[in-house]
């Protein structure tokens, strides 16, 4: 195998190894500080798992899903008739799907040759703190030199005990976005919210999807519980079963086709049974550091097998080497990598780089959407302050209505003493777009009247934003609800 | 709550009033600032920085100008309240750079010093908060030099102009008692000091500390040489107590070594006055229609205008003169 080594005035000043949000977006921020940047990724495309089985193709499936269950149910009310039976051809919907991540994932390669990132096609090896080894499908092996590492090698599905994944049958997210026909069951393991999301695909197309849960709730422990009870409501009507405070202790694959799983409750006690044609493995994900030569070098990994770092300068246990996005601590999303990539770009570069972990929002893209940022009313409860709720339901405004788009609610919990928005819900069409305008007021340390007192275009949806805002204040009171 | 009362009166004047003022396009603010401090009568921008990220103001920041919250309440969410700033006191007296002891200030990019940085926003908050009004007069010195000379040879003690311009700003301070008062921002009005405390400037490597010589109008020459040779030793030493160097009733500043005839100083928040004394220099006079020559120095005091009036500044001015024309009579 032929290796070769760059000379030293090819020597980079940064080496990203990893190609997704956080690592492309670290890669280009470097070149146009000026840096001799390259970045490294195996996988033959760039954008990480987000542009290739993640955020990207999912949210074109959730799109394509959405626009076929619209057509076959809510036309009709509107006058609007088919000459025939509306149909899902899922191969078409696929290519199509392919088609705007392939268009994505060469843009970025565009946008590293427009910046003059190196982008070197392989899977990258410390082999020092400066020294990265690429080995590419070929086998060649080549070393480069750099003066900073910044691991961004992201995140993967993480395995299920007693559920073998074949990601034809028993599959996670990944194979979820490449069934070939639409299946007439589905059991999604895990209620968060890559489970529940493709759950929604394969539910609109026509699949019965039974969602088993181990804990006592779906979405985890960051979503509000009024919200939470609003969204599982929302998934009931769209057909979803719930089981919850349930267990998979087997799956076993049947023959003729399908799964038989074994389910038992979380506290141990009487197994049942479930069969479904497609199982989904959404339990959680795990951060992704095999074959990095994390252990040669000396950078220190924690038990969740997170790389360990110094919180706001990234640094690992090793000198000039760091870490960011879902291969750290944190919210795993990819908006948080792409912050975190451009906040340690600028320390490197000399300049200061902040990351506000305090107003990252989160969004979940069923329909209608979830989103939220800040405090959920129960941790602000915990916090022991005085708080104020204001809330207002879509179906009080006037654009959700005629958009016959009215189901969900916004809800703002506010200190009662400074008024200070400490965290904003929202349930709606749309609610990670209306969700922005939360986002900005809290980066300010905004009141809710400070929101409400802002004018905001009519109709749109986002005046419910301003209601719940005006809800939220003392004394003062939405006008439309 | 003051809005949603104002709402129930049907009190249109106020939310005119929101609508008309502060022009929202020059200050970055969100519309409750401008709504509570146009209800107050509060200038927002006399309460920047905030204490919202990057230093945004924020309601809360308002809330506590008014009293309606408690620095707790901010901490509680996040918001951390600007933390109160400490009691020292700025001049300018540079007597210990006049004798060679104070370090050269070479020119290098220093981070500002704490210190320095609490006696710029004291000066800063002092020149736009009280209105300042000067007098000045020329005070003659001819009979110092003799004084001085007296208390060396009688008792061995070197005593300094600066010390003599102590002493009589002492004296007149206990004849013209409306010039030993401050301004009390949170009673809205002027009080008079109990004690006659001068303050006077020493240069240490930390900027300039104002150590104070108490019970000035009682203390004899003498006693006045020592407590401020004392005093700046220990603020060169780093060594002063704060009660050494917070609070006094009046202050000194005295540029006289580096030649300046006169210049006018900044009070020193709350006291009400504070002089200002140049260089002693030989100056022609007419004695007796005679063109004659003496020694003066011109000295301008400051007088919150809240605290005192010109009147009375004059007066005082008047008194502290009158102390150089009767050395005889000098406590020494």
């Amino acid at each position: 195998m032929a290796t070769t080594t760059t000379a030293d005035d090819d020597a980079r000043d940064v080496v990203v190894v990893g190609g997704g949000p956080g690592g492309y977006v670290a890669a280009i921020k470097a070149a146009q500080l000026g840096l001799r940047a390259t970045c490294v990724e195996g996988r033959g495309t760039l954008g990480g798992t987000c542009l290739n089985v993640g955020c990207i193709p999912s949210k074109a499936l959730l799109n394509a899903s959405h626009k076929y269950e619209d057509a076959k149910h809510g036309m009709a009310k509107h006058g609007i008739a088919f000459g025939g039976e509306v149909t899902i051809d899922v191969g078409t919907m696929m290519a199509h799907k392919t088609k705007a991540v392939t268009g994505l994932t060469k843009g970025i390669e565009g946008l590293f040759k427009k910046n003059g990132v190196d982008y070197a096609k392989g899977w990258g090896r410390l082999t020092s703190a400066n020294e990265v080894e690429v080995t590419s499908e070929d086998g060649t092996k080549r070393t480069i030199k750099t003066k900073n590492v910044i691991l961004a090698t992201g995140s993967v599905p993480a395995e299920l005990p007693g559920v073998d994944v074949d990601e034809e049958t028993i599959v996670t997210s990944t194979g979820a976005l490449e069934l070939k026909r639409v299946p007439k069951t589905m059991a999604v393991i895990g209620g968060g919210v890559i489970g529940l999301e493709l759950g929604s695909v394969w539910s609109r197309l026509g699949a019965k999807v039974t969602v088993i849960e181990f804990a006592p709730a779906i979405c985890g422990a960051g979503i509000d519980d009024e919200i939470r009870t609003t969204f599982q409501r929302s998934l009931k009507k769209q057909g979803f079963d719930f089981k919850l405070n349930t267990k998979v202790v087997s799956a076993v694959k049947k023959p003729e086709g399908g799964v038989t799983l074994t389910l038992e409750p979380s506290a141990g006690g009487e197994q049942t049974t479930l069969e479904a044609d497609i199982v989904l493995v959404s339990t959680g994900r795990r951060p992704f550091t095999d074959g990095l030569g994390l252990e040669d070098v000396g950078v220190e990994t924690n038990k969740k097998g997170q790389v360990v770092i110094e919180p706001h300068s990234f640094k690992t246990s090793v000198p000039n080497i760091y870490a960011i996005g879902d291969v750290v601590e944190g919210p795993m999303l990819a908006h948080k990598a792409e912050e975190e990539g451009v906040s340690i770009v600028e320390q490197i570069a000399g300049k200061k780089g902040h990351v506000n972990y305090d107003t990252i929002p989160s969004v979940i893209y069923t329909h209608p959407e979830v989103a939220w940022v800040g405090k959920t009313e129960a941790q602000v409860k915990e916090m022991g302050i005085e708080y104020v709720v204001g809330k207002f339901p879509l179906a009080a405004n006037s654009r959700a209505r005629a958009n016959d788009d009215s189901e969900g609610v916004v809800k703002f919990v506010c200190d009662k003493a400074t008024g200070k928005v400490l965290g904003a819900h929202i349930v709606a069409g749309g609610a990670g777009e209306l969700l922005a305008e939360c986002v900005l007021a809290m980066e300010y340390g905004a009141t809710a009247e400070d929101i409400a007192r802002t004018c905001h275009s009519h109709p749109t949806v986002s005046e419910a934003v301003k209601e719940a805002a005006m809800a939220a204040v003392p004394g003062m009171g939405s006008i439309h609800f | 709550m003051a809005r949603a009362s104002a709402a129930r009166r049907g009190d249109a004047s106020a939310s005119t009033r929101t609508f008309a003022s502060a022009s929202s396009s020059d200050l970055r603010l969100w519309p409750s600032v401008r709504r509570l401090c146009d209800e107050h009568g509060l200038d927002p921008r006399a309460l920047a920085p905030g204490s919202g990220p990057r230093g945004a103001l924020v309601y809360a920041d308002v809330l506590l100008k008014i009293g309606a919250v408690d620095a707790a309440a901010l901490e509680r969410v996040g918001l951390r309240a600007p933390t109160p700033i400490p009691d020292v006191k700025p001049t300018t007296l540079l007597e210990d750079y006049a004798h060679g002891k104070a370090k050269a200030q070479t020119h290098e990019d220093e981070a500002t010093s704490k210190m320095r940085r609490v006696v710029a926003s004291r000066l800063a908050e002092s020149k736009a908060r009280s209105p300042h009004a000067y007098a000045s007069a020329d005070v003659d010195l001819s009979a110092i030099a003799a004084l001085r000379k007296r208390v060396l040879d009688a008792h061995g003690v070197k005593v300094s102009v600066n010390d003599c311009v102590m002493y009589a700003v002492g004296r007149a301070l206990r004849e013209v008692p409306e010039m030993n008062a401050g301004w009390d921002e949170a009673a809205g009005g002027a009080t008079a000091s109990e004690s006659v405390d001068v303050c006077v400037a020493v240069a240490t490597d930390d900027g300039l500390i104002t150590p104070i010589v108490t019970r000035a109008d009682e203390k004899t020459l003498r006693e006045i040489g020592a407590d401020v040779k004392a005093l700046a030793h220990k603020a060169r030493e780093g060594t002063l107590k704060p009660h050494e160097f917070m609070g006094g009733s009046f202050s000194v500043s005295n540029l006289g070594m580096f030649g300046v005839d006169a210049f006018s100083a900044i009070l020193n928040p709350p006291q009400g006055g504070i002089l200002a004394v140049g260089a002693g220099k030989e100056r022609v006079v007419l004695v007796d229609g005679q063109p004659s020559t003496t020694q003066t120095m011109t000295a301008t005091v400051s007088v919150d205008r809240r605290v005192a009036d010109e009147a009375d500044a004059a007066r005082w001015l008047d008194a502290f003169a009158a102390q150089f024309r009767r050395t005889e009579s000098w406590a020494v």
